[in-house]
């Protein structure tokens, strides 16, 4: 029998904190572990029940979490654990039973959770009572405490609950049962630490500094260049760690790829377009050593840089252009000035913002200026409120009514640090939000640490919802003179408004007149009535009336003004024209600040809003600080009405000084490396925690991150000097890679990787060949229309040009579900959270759409155009010489020459397909466009068009 | 002993991924096997591979042979109303209009006083069995002897969003895999020309939330629900936007085909290119077997009257229904019917003719293709799972209505060796909340997941790190319900 409460709990907990350890340290832990669970078991009663409380069946969740999703083990410890395991079920589901008095968790918060949280917990206080934990039931409100040391009797909280004064009358009703659990539970001196006694993490020291030396948490140490033997392929410093890693597996680099593949690699990594033939010109006939340098710095000064590589942080950003949750494929909302975000990042990017800034000015754009008073806001204070749009990506629907609820709001707040997370960290953070991560030393409390960074801004009790979250781009203090000229020049049209009225009015009351003396005189009255009364609120009696004397129409009243009237009106609605001349305008801008002062910020028990914890004050993480007293955040002076809560975080994150900002960099490096190499140093750039792929060149990886730093965080700086290394320049192509040895997957680099394009670079690269890509910059998106059926495309009328259906991809409006077809077919992401790495799926859908859909046919016609639009303009002998056809369609569209076998294929190809034409009966004069369209259109249909080599 | 029994029976799967492999030899899905094969890497060294599971559907058994091949899945959006369809309350209709002595846990505003709303339909014993279902159904009947009503669906939410992300993915959580793209994961497909996993929506509409009720999640986006026309073209792009000669595309083709022919060359190692190069292939193919799936005009009058067809009001969901078996025959595996777009079934008001609306609208389809599938033998191997996200609640809204219940709700289910003309489950006297064999979501996955051969505890997929089932039975205590299986299975 487990008849004494002290040893079951004991039990459990020296069980609990075995549990981890073996999870930590392996099987030396076990053997003490094992006779404790025997020794408890041998004292335990033989029947069973249910696990009742989802709180416990939580508990024993995280534990099994603990024992097998932990580190490797051998096969023994997992059998022998499994056997404890199996005891410590049982060991758990009698704690439930035997423990004496109520638990505070399991018995009485369900109870104050129903009848009493309403009014007197998180999102109300009334008589500034809090009754959610002990120490604020002591507390109390107005009426005193709740509840005081001593007899049940004592306690206003029971005394209330007892007389039926609460709840209140409406609210449902306490049954003794339960009234008898708030008895017994206070007699027992109204304990609440039983969960905190059972959870381990309480007494175990939450992070250590051996969590602290995992690769991605230390210290940021720039590594030593390793020696390696082949020098004469080193060209950076890159190339040493990459050379080392591949000599070490008797590897070496393979050939450099020839300048046409290269400069077609440095076009669609940078730019997302093919090469045009400026690009293609200046390198390929420049034959300096550097050449390669300068096509390297022109590609990186293009505009369409910041087009390139800022969507690929707002992948990350998980932005789309429209808010909610997008579940409605005809219905798309856009914020208002919610495209101010995409293109300030582009310009960053373009700018080559140095990434420190960057992150700061997203995620405390608004804490450092104190824009709420400034008389107007300047450009770049408009930039940092616009980078706060960084913190508005998450779905957010409680802009309608009935979901504006708790657990809707919390799920903004959730979505956007798990967001924060793997887009900064490279974390999954998340996770820690139920309970301790349990890859990665992240426990509960730093996730709500970090959370209360947030929470000034996104308070879910005191909730502003998202139509509200904008300022005007004039600020404050202007929008505020604005809104009152505007009302002063609504008072002056008013009276205008109204003589003009009076006017039309004498002018109809005579058409009227006229009308009615038509009618019977009995109807005389009824008719007025109807008239005078509004067309759509007539009744049908009236309706009648009406028509029966003939509905009076505004060019008849009109025609009744009589020639000064008429001028007087004229006059009149001058005036109003020249009132509403002076109006004044402003946008929007779609950004986050704090709402109000820092509520107080609590654990949630098992992430759960209804069940909150211990309090916590805004800190980091733990692990990413050099020691756990440096964790919180220390008191700062606030710019404005602001908490600077956000301010501070930014500030830890890239202050060298701090672990913080060495995870930034590894993050960032990697993020890069994964786009140009087609896969990171890490394999998985949203995940570096345990549960992520090892690092394959963990030095390399440090390397580039102290450079990133060095090098005041520019990643344009960083990008060059990864793409000059004699790693970046190899071959992809097999037969001039050296042997693939001991890496057939090609992990170390032994050659390029081939990289296949993203929808948007596809679709682009489309309209690049055709020639119809508008490249018109920023600006509001571009509108789409859904079809019948939910096939989406971009809307065929209605663009601001005509051109406009042309723009890059990444100026089309983007939305969470429904994609633009041909993009979404390629992989776009549909983005619930964000996307830190994109599918790259190779489905029949895709050979569908480039066979078949419109947009492939009209760009392949467009470039069969284009063709001969060029061959028509040079004087030739042979217009019709159909070699410089191939040729010229090969360079448009898969920016080479053709091979001397292609372009015997494809000449014998036209002529097939020019006979075919004419045997199908079609018209025979357009019958060589078409033999061209339609091997334009096999050019796009290739593999070789989808992919970067 | 329940618990007991569950804890004990992941004892062998966790300490015999390898053993596992073995027995199940090249059966079990070569995906499912890549993952589990990583984990033995990712455990057993640290060895820097990581593979990235394979993609294809290709048909494979599954841990043992269970009865069903298929699935249907009729999608009630909005909560049926279970005390006015098929969860008969007299007590319910005796204290019509007096106030419930328990608050209800409203999600909306309308429902004080309180006050309990009876019926406004009579109820009827039907079949054999004697099945207790309104009078709003006219054809259900019909079918009771071959449908296993469950009376006791609990939910987890109160609002649409979370019920119908619940009912797609077990969990009330964005971004999981659905029921379709796990089987699709587990099974894959036996028509390689066509999707593993078909949606046919309302061509009016999306139903509410109805994107997140076929998406893949995490997994690798192919084991996804394809949305299929059920007007117009059956696919999007499966004919080209203008004509081209037959011997233009072959022309087309072959040159194609040469192309990359010559590039694939360069990379010998890489396999997705050859798959592309197959997916042309495949891409005719489809042409001619996704049209000849879904074309309605061979079926014989007296079937498309079995489903609705000729008429306005029931041909719409009855052509979807119609198509369902249609690719239940071709060999799809996983098809999504929905019933209407928005949230039909969602009457917080109009309760008595909105009903009769929804149920004259699709009655017949529903019982159509029951009936349809049973007589061509093809119930017994295709599992028909019919049902919104929630129940309502017992009182009154807005007089005339019924507000969001997650305590209670109603769902139909039948073939695939599930149990004929048998009521499960219990709710209270006035169907509030369920109060004998709660069957919740995650349990009818495991459950219909074990008709079809699958343990839903062994079919996992890495994610961040953890290994993650359909039904994620560790914190959702999903269980088989053996309860309603004609012959349980010895597993």
């Amino acid at each position: 029998m487990v008849s004494d409460d002290a040893l079951s709990v004991f039990a459990i907990n020296s069980f609990l904190c075995s549990v981890h350890r073996v999870a930590r340290h392996g099987t030396e832990m076990f053997v003490p572990l094992l006779a404790t669970v025997l020794a408890v078991l041998a004292h335990a009663r033989a029947d069973w029940i249910r696990l009742t409380t989802p709180c416990q069946q939580a508990t024993i969740g995280e534990l099994y979490m603990h024992v097998f999703g932990g580190p490797a083990m051998c096969r023994l410890n997992v059998i022998v654990i499994q056997i404890a395991w199996l005891a410590v079920s049982e060991l758990v589901l009698f704690a439930g039973v035997e423990s004496s008095g109520p638990d505070f968790r399991r018995d009485v918060v369900p109870i104050l959770e129903r009848a009493c949280w309403k009014c007197h917990g998180q999102n109300e206080r009334e008589a500034e009572l809090d009754l959610r934990t002990g120490s604020a039931m002591r507390v109390g409100g107005e009426g005193g405490p709740a509840i005081v040391d001593g007899p049940a009797g004592g306690s206003l909280l029971l005394q209330r609950m007892i007389d039926g004064t609460m709840p209140p009358e409406d609210e449902p009703r306490l049954s003794l049962d339960e009234i008898q659990v708030i008895r017994l539970w206070l007699d027992a001196g109204a304990p609440t630490s039983s969960y905190a006694a059972a959870d381990p993490s309480v007494t175990a020291p939450l992070v250590t500094d051996e969590d602290r030396e995992y690769y991605a948490f230390r210290q940021l140490v720039r590594p030593r260049l390793p020696g390696v033997v082949q020098r004469e392929r080193v060209r950076t410093a890159i190339d040493h760690f990459v050379l080392a890693r591949l000599e070490e597996q008797h590897l070496g680099y393979s050939a450099d790829a020839d300048r046409q593949t290269l400069l077609r690699r440095a076009c669609f990594d940078l730019l997302g377009l093919p090469p045009s033939s400026g690009d293609g010109d200046g390198f390929v006939k420049d034959s300096s050593p550097l050449a390669y340098q300068r096509l390297l710095d022109r590609l990186l000064a293009s505009p369409h840089f910041g087009e390139r590589w800022g969507r690929h942080w707002l992948d990350v950003a998980g932005y789309v252009d429209v808010y909610g949750s997008d579940e409605n494929a005809s219905s798309i909302r856009l914020p208002p000035g919610g495209w101010k975000y995409r293109d300030y990042v582009i310009q960053s990017f373009n700018r080559d913002k140095p990434f420190d800034r960057f992150l700061t000015e997203q995620i405390a754009g608004d804490e450092l200026v104190d824009w709420r008073r400034m008389p107007e806001l300047t450009e770049p204070t408009k930039d940092m409120l616009i980078a706060t749009g960084f913190l508005r990506t998450a779905i957010d629907d409680t802009d309608q009514g009935v979901l504006n609820i708790p657990s809707n709001r919390y799920a903004v707040l959730f979505d956007q640090m798990e967001i924060f997370g793997s887009s900064v960290f490279g974390l999954t953070l998340q996770c820690a939000r139920c309970h301790s991560h349990k890859y990665d030393p992240i426990p509960a409390r730093d996730y709500y640490r970090l959370m209360a960074n947030f929470i000034p801004a996104y308070n879910p009790g005191d909730w502003m919802t998202l139509k509200n979250r904008k300022i005007a781009d004039v600020g404050l203090v202007q929008q505020q003179q604005m809104d009152a000229h505007n009302a002063q020049c609504d008072e002056q049209i008013k009276p205008l408004q109204a003589r003009i009225d009076e006017l039309h009015q004498a002018a109809q009351e005579e058409v009227l007149a006229e009308r009615l003396q038509a009618l019977p005189d009995d109807l005389q009255d009824d008719a007025r009535e109807a008239f005078l009364t509004d067309k759509d609120k007539r009744d049908d009696a009236q309706k009648e009336l009406v028509e029966r004397a003939g509905e009076i129409s505004d060019e008849e009243v009109e025609a009744n003004l009589d020639e000064g009237e008429r001028a007087r009106i004229a006059e009149l609605r001058g005036q109003i024209e020249q009132v509403d001349s002076t109006r004044q305008a402003y946008g929007w801008i779609y950004a986050l600040f704090d709402t109000g002062p820092p509520p107080e910020t609590r654990q949630l028990i098992r992430g759960q809003f209804e069940r909150p914890g211990r309090p916590v004050q805004n800190g980091f993480l733990s692990v990413l600080c050099s020691s756990e007293g440096t964790a919180l955040a220390a008191p700062t002076e606030p710019v404005g009405e602001t908490s600077g809560r956000r301010r501070a975080l930014a500030e830890w994150l890239t202050s060298r000084e701090v672990p913080a900002s060495g995870l930034v960099a590894r993050v960032m490096v990697n993020r890069l490396w994964h786009h140009l190499f087609g896969r990171g140093i890490v394999a998985t750039p949203g995940n570096l925690g345990r549960s992520g792929d090892p690092p394959t060149h963990p030095d390399l990886l440090d390397w580039l991150a102290s450079e990133s730093i060095d090098s005041d965080w520019r990643q344009k700086v960083l990008l060059r000097r990864m793409m000059t290394s004699t790693v970046y320049r190899q071959t992809s192509h097999a037969e001039l890679a050296t042997s693939s040895g001991t890496d057939p997957e090609n992990n170390l680099l032994w050659k390029m990787r081939l990289k296949r394009l993203e929808a948007e670079v596809i679709r682009d690269r489309m309209l690049a060949a055709s020639g119809k890509l508008d490249r018109t910059p920023g600006g509001p998106p571009v509108p789409l229309e859904v079809l019948d059926g939910g096939r989406t495309i971009v809307a065929k009328n209605d663009q601001p040009t005509p051109s406009s259906r042309s723009r890059r991809s990444i100026y089309l409006t983007s939305r969470r579900n429904y994609h633009v077809s041909m993009l979404g077919v390629f992989d776009i992401p549909a983005m619930t959270t964000n996307c830190t790495i994109r599918d790259r799926s190779t489905v029949v859908l895709q050979s569908l759409a480039m066979m078949n859909d419109e947009f492939s046919l009209a760009q392949a016609d467009e470039v069969a155009h284009r063709i001969q639009a060029a061959a028509n303009s040079v004087e030739s002998d042979q217009p019709q010489d159909s070699t410089r056809l191939v040729k010229r369609a090969f360079q448009l569209v898969l920016n080479r020459a053709p091979s001397p076998d292609e372009s015997r294929w494809a000449t014998e190809f036209l002529r097939q397909q020019a006979s075919n034409f004419v045997a199908a009966n079609q018209p025979s004069e357009e019958n060589a466009d078409r033999a061209l369209s339609a091997m334009c259109q096999m050019l796009f249909n290739t593999n070789e068009f989808l992919y970067v080599e | 002993m329940e618990k007991l029994a569950r804890v004990n029976f992941q004892q062998p799967e966790l300490i015999s991924r390898r053993q596992m492999l073995s027995y199940s030899g090249m059966g079990f899905g070569a995906m499912a096997a890549a993952t589990l094969l990583e984990a033995d890497q990712l455990r057993g060294s640290d060895a820097s591979v990581s593979l990235r599971p394979g993609l294809d559907t290709l048909p494979r058994a599954g841990h043992f042979p269970g009865p069903a091949k298929a699935v249907i899945q009729l999608v009630m959006t909005g909560g049926p109303s279970q005390m006015d369809l098929l969860d008969s309350k007299p007590v319910l209709n005796s204290r019509h209009g007096e106030i419930f002595e328990i608050k209800i846990d409203a999600f909306q505003n309308g429902s004080n006083p309180n006050k309990l709303l009876g019926t406004p339909f009579k109820f009827q014993k039907a079949g054999r069995c004697g099945m207790d279902m309104s009078d709003v159904f006219t054809h259900l009947p019909r079918v009771a002897d071959d449908i296993c009503l469950v009376r006791s669906l609990v939910s987890v939410h109160n609002n649409h969003t979370e019920g119908i992300v619940n009912l797609a993915c077990g969990k009330m959580f964005i971004g999981r895999p659905t029921l379709g793209a796990w089987i699709s994961y587990g099974l894959g497909t036996e028509n390689q020309n066509l999707p593993a996993f078909v949606v046919l929506r309302d061509p009016d509409g999306y139903s509410t939330s109805g994107g997140l009720m076929s998406k893949s999640g995490w997994m690798p986006a192919l084991y996804g629900g394809t949305a299929f026309n059920t007007r117009g073209p059956v696919v999007d792009n499966l004919r080209a936007a203008r004509e081209i000669p037959a011997a233009v595309s072959r022309t087309n083709l072959e040159f194609l085909a040469q192309l990359n022919e010559r590039h694939r060359r360069q990379f010998p190692d890489d396999s997705e290119l050859e798959t592309r190069i197959k997916n042309y292939e495949l891409a005719a193919r489809m042409q001619l077997s996704a049209t000849e799936a879904l074309d309605l005009a061979g079926e014989t009058e007296a079937t498309r009257r079995l489903y609705g067809l000729d008429r306005a009001e029931t041909a719409s969901y009855g052509t979807r229904c119609l198509m369902a078996r249609r690719l239940v025959e071709q060999g799809v595996r996983f098809v999504q019917v929905f019933s209407e777009k928005g949230q039909p079934w969602d009457h917080h008001g109009g309760l008595e003719s909105g009903l009769r609306a929804m149920c004259r609208k699709t009655d017949p389809g529903t019982v159509g293709l029951i009936q349809d599938l049973k007589q061509r033998g093809l119930l017994d191997s295709t599992i028909v799972i019919w049902s919104g996200e929630f129940g309502r609640m017992p009182v009154a809204q807005n007089a005339d209505g019924r507000d969001h219940n997650k305590r209670a709700g109603c769902m139909l289910l039948a073939g695939g060796g599930l149990k004929r003309g048998f009521t499960y489950g219990e709710t209270d006297d006035v169907g509030y909340t369920v109060v004998q064999n709660p069957f919740s979501v995650p349990d009818m996955f495991a459950t219909v997941l074990h008709q079809l051969g699958i343990d839903h505890r062994r079919l996992v997929y890495k994610h961040t790190g953890r290994y993650e089932s359909a039904t994620d039975d560790i914190v959702t205590g999903a269980n088989v319900h053996s309860q309603i299986i004609e012959t349980p299975l010895q597993i």
